[in-house]
C-alpha cells in the first residue's frame, strides 16, 4: 500500500513533468503563430504598398512626386491634389463620379434580377438544354474580354446606343451575367429540396418560393454577385474607352486618363483621382459586407 | 366514409423505372395508417403522390371524394412534417407555424388563437420566438409537427419525421405523436421503415415491398399472420426464423425434414393439410429453452450455442441450425441464468409452440397458406 508521503512524492513528479510538457507545447504554439504573423504580415505589405505609394502621392505637391527620398515624414502633404481634381473644368470629375455610379448601380441591379431568376431555373428545373446553357455560360467566361468588344461595339452601334450609359450597362450586363448565374446557382443549390417542397404545401406558387423562400435563403450570395456586377462595370476601362467619346459621358476609369498627356503625366493628379474611385467602391463593400454572411440556412434541416 | 382513396395508382420514373404499381387503398376519417416497407420499396413516393409532390403516371387520389390527382397541392387540405424539418431558417418558430396561414389570408386573430392551442398542445410555447437555428433536434421536429397542426388540414402526412432523432427521443416523440393523434383525431399516414415505429403508432400498417402492397391490416393482424415470407421476415423483431423443407405424411405422424433435421408435428401443431415442399416460419418467442426433462424431444430443434444477446428483460439466443442461424427468446429467470452459463458451441434444444407456426409457399412470393 502507497503511504501518503509516497502519493504526494509521485503526484509531484507527475505534476512536473505535466507543467515541463505544458510549457513546451505553449512554447511551440507561441512559435507557429509568430511565423504565421510574419507570413502574413510580409503577404499585406505586397498587397498594401502600391495603395500606400499611391495615397502617399496623391497627397504630395506635384514637385515632390519623384523625390528619391524614402521618409514619408519629410514630404509637404496637402489635400489641394483632390480639390483640384473634384474643381478642374467645372466639376467634370463630378460628373464621371454620376455617370460611375449610375451605370455601376443599374448595372449591378439589372445583372442580380435577371441572374437569380436564371440561376432559380438552373438550379432547381430540369429542362431540355439545361446542360448545354450552363457549359456554355462556363464557356463565355473563359474568352478573354477584349475578343468580346467588337462584337458587342458592333451590336450596342445596330441598336443605336454607342456613346450612351445605357449602352455601356447592357455591355456590361452581358459581360457579367455569366458568372453571376453561375455564383448564384451554387448558393440556390445549397437551399434543401424540402424547404421548396414545404413552401408548397403550405400553399406558395413558385414565384411564391422564389421570392419569399429562395431569394431571402441566398441573400448572401445576392450579395457577392451585387458586389461583383458592381466592380465589374465601376472598374470597367476597355469597353467603355471603345463606346465614348463625348467627355461629359465618360466614367472614371476613362476620366482617370486625362491626366496623361502626351508629354508629361500627372502623377499627383491621377493618384487623387485613383483613391477617390476607391473610395465608393469601398462604401458599397461596407454596406454590403453584413449580408456576406454565411449560413443563413442553419436550422432548416437536420444537417 | 372514406377519407383516402387510392385507385390503380402507378408511378414510373423515366419511362422505364417502376416505383409503384397498382396501389388500391381505402383509408377512413380518423385513422393512422403507417406505411412500412425496406428502402426503396416505393413508401416515401408513395407519400409524395398523396401530397402532390409527384404527379402519378396512372391511376388516381380521391380525397373526400373528389379527384386530386392532378392538382397540386395547395388544392389538396394536407400538410405534411417533412423527415430532415424543412423549417423555414429565416424565420422565427411562430412564423413558421403560421407561414401556411398567412398564405390562406386567414384573420390575424384566428392565426394567433390557433397558434395558441398548438404551441401548448405541443409544450413549444417559450420557443415562439426563436429562430430554427437556436433549437434542438426535438424542438424543431416539434416546430415542424405543430405547422402541420395549426392548419387543421384534412390529411397529415408524416415522412420518417423520427428517423433524425436519437433513439430516448424517438420512443418519447413516438408516445407523443400518438397522444397528439387521439387528440386531434385527424386522418394520417405516416411513412416509416422502422416496423417497430409502425407497430407501435398505427391502426392499420400498410407494407409495401418492390412498388406494391403486400399487406394491410392491423398491427396485430400483420405480425400474427403475414400474408408472404417477405411481411413475414420484415415485420417482427428478432426476424421470423425460417425454414425450407419438406413436410412428411407417415400415417398418422406428420414430420417436416430441413436438412439434417427432422421435426416432428405433434398434437396441436398447425400444419398444411397436404404434405409437400414449404417454408416454415417460427417467430423468436414459439421457440424457447425447454425445461431440462422434456426438452430432449422430437418437437424440438437441435442447434448450436452462437451467441448470447443480453437485453435485460430477455435474452436472445442465436444459434445455429444446418448452416442456417435460428434466434430464440428466453425470458423465464431460471431459463435465463441456465443459458448464461452455456457457453458457445453448446448444443441446445429448442421446443417449438406448435400453435403458432407460419406455413409459406416455397416459392419465391412465399405465400401464405
Amino acid at each position: 500500500m502507497c503511504s501518503p508521503i509516497y502519493i504526494h512524492a509521485w503526484s509531484k513528479v507527475a505534476c512536473e513533468c505535466g507543467v515541463k510538457e505544458r510549457f513546451l507545447l505553449e512554447q511551440k504554439k507561441k512559435s507557429v503563430l509568430l511565423f504565421n504573423y510574419i507570413i502574413l504580415l510580409v503577404f499585406s505589405f505586397i498587397a498594401l504598398f502600391p495603395l500606400a505609394w499611391i495615397l502617399i502621392t496623391a497627397l504630395k505637391k506635384k514637385e515632390d512626386v519623384f523625390s528619391s527620398s524614402l521618409n514619408i515624414l519629410s514630404g509637404n502633404y496637402s489635400f489641394e491634389n483632390f480639390v483640384y481634381v473634384l474643381t478642374q473644368n467645372d466639376g467634370i470629375f463630378l460628373i464621371w463620379l454620376k455617370n460611375s455610379f449610375i451605370i455601376a448601380i443599374l448595372t449591378a441591379l439589372i445583372c442580380v434580377s435577371l441572374a437569380s431568376g436564371a440561376a432559380f431555373a438552373f438550379s432547381r428545373f430540369r429542362f431540355p438544354g439545361r446542360k448545354q446553357g450552363l457549359y456554355l455560360f462556363m464557356l463565355v467566361q473563359m474568352f478573354p474580354g477584349v475578343i468580346l468588344i467588337i462584337p458587342l461595339y458592333y451590336i450596342i452601334r445596330s441598336l443605336g446606343l454607342l456613346n450612351s450609359i445605357s449602352g455601356l450597362i447592357l455591355a456590361y450586363c452581358a459581360s457579367a451575367l455569366p458568372f453571376s448565374v453561375i455564383m448564384l446557382k451554387g448558393f440556390f443549390d445549397t437551399v434543401p429540396k424540402s424547404l421548396e417542397e414545404a413552401a408548397v404545401i403550405d400553399g406558395l406558387s413558385q414565384w411564391g418560393v422564389f421570392t419569399r423562400i429562395m431569394m431571402p435563403l441566398a441573400l448572401p450570395g445576392i450579395a457577392v454577385t451585387l458586389f461583383f456586377a458592381f466592380i465589374t462595370a465601376w472598374n470597367e476601362f476597355m469597353i467603355a474607352m471603345t463606346f465614348m467619346n463625348e467627355e461629359s459621358q465618360f466614367t472614371l476609369p476613362i476620366g482617370i486618363q486625362t491626366f496623361i498627356h502626351e508629354y508629361n503625366t500627372q502623377w499627383h493628379l491621377m493618384s487623387a483621382a485613383g483613391i477617390l474611385i476607391t473610395l465608393p467602391a469601398l462604401v458599397v463593400f461596407i454596406k454590403l459586407q453584413p449580408l456576406i454572411i454565411s449560413g443563413l440556412t442553419k436550422g432548416a434541416t437536420k444537417s | 366514409m372514406s377519407n383516402l382513396s387510392l385507385k390503380n395508382l402507378s408511378k414510373v420514373f423515366d419511362a422505364k423505372t417502376v416505383v409503384l404499381r397498382g396501389i388500391n387503398l381505402e383509408i377512413t376519417q380518423g385513422e393512422f395508417v403507417v406505411l412500412v416497407g425496406p428502402s426503396g420499396c416505393g413508401k416515401s413516393t408513395l407519400l409524395r403522390l398523396i401530397a402532390g409532390l409527384e404527379q402519378p403516371t396512372e391511376g388516381e387520389i380521391f380525397i373526400d371524394g373528389v379527384s386530386v390527382a392532378h392538382k397540386p397541392p395547395v388544392e389538396r387540405d394536407i400538410a405534411m412534417v417533412f423527415q430532415d424539418y424543412a423549417l423555414y431558417p429565416h424565420m422565427t418558430v411562430a412564423e413558421n407555424m403560421t407561414f401556411g396561414l398567412k398564405i390562406r389570408k386567414v384573420p390575424k386573430a384566428v392565426i394567433a388563437e390557433k397558434l395558441k392551442t398548438a404551441s401548448k398542445i405541443l409544450g413549444i410555447e417559450s420557443l415562439l420566438d426563436r429562430k430554427p437555428s437556436q433549437l434542438s433536434g426535438g424542438q424543431r421536429q416539434r416546430v415542424a409537427i405543430g405547422r402541420a397542426i395549426v392548419r387543421e388540414p384534412k390529411l397529415f402526412l408524416f415522412d420518417e419525421p423520427l428517423s433524425n432523432l436519437d433513439a430516448k427521443l424517438r420512443a418519447d416523440m413516438r408516445i407523443d405523436l400518438s397522444a397528439l393523434h387521439q387528440r386531434v383525431g385527424q386522418t394520417s399516414i405516416y411513412v416509416t421503415h422502422d416496423q417497430q415505429e409502425a407497430m407501435t403508432l398505427a391502426d392499420r400498417i400498410v407494407v409495401l415491398d418492390k412498388g406494391e402492397i403486400q399487406q394491410v391490416g392491423t398491427p396485430i393482424e400483420v405480425y400474427n399472420k403475414p400474408a408472404n415470407v417477405g411481411v413475414a421476415t420484415f415485420i417482427g423483431s428478432p426476424t421470423m426464423n425460417l425454414f425450407t423443407g419438406e413436410l412428411l405424411f407417415e400415417g398418422n405422424k406428420k414430420t417436416f425434414r430441413f436438412g439434417d433435421n427432422a421435426l416432428e408435428m405433434g398434437d396441436g401443431f398447425d400444419t398444411p393439410l397436404k404434405p409437400g415442399s414449404y417454408k416454415l416460419g417460427i417467430r423468436a418467442e414459439d421457440l424457447t429453452l425447454g425445461i431440462p426433462e422434456n426438452e430432449k424431444n422430437e418437437t424440438s430443434i437441435r442447434a448450436k450455442l452462437l451467441v448470447k444477446e443480453v437485453h435485460g428483460h430477455e435474452i436472445q439466443v442465436v444459434a445455429e441450425v444446418g448452416g442456417a442461424r435460428i434466434i430464440s427468446r428466453v425470458s423465464e429467470r431460471d431459463l435465463m441464468s441456465r443459458i448464461t452459463g452455456m457457453h458457445k458451441g453448446s448444443e441446445i434444444y429448442l421446443p417449438v409452440h406448435g400453435g403458432n407456426l407460419h406455413w409459406f409457399e416455397n416459392t419465391q412470393h412465399g405465400a401464405r397458406i
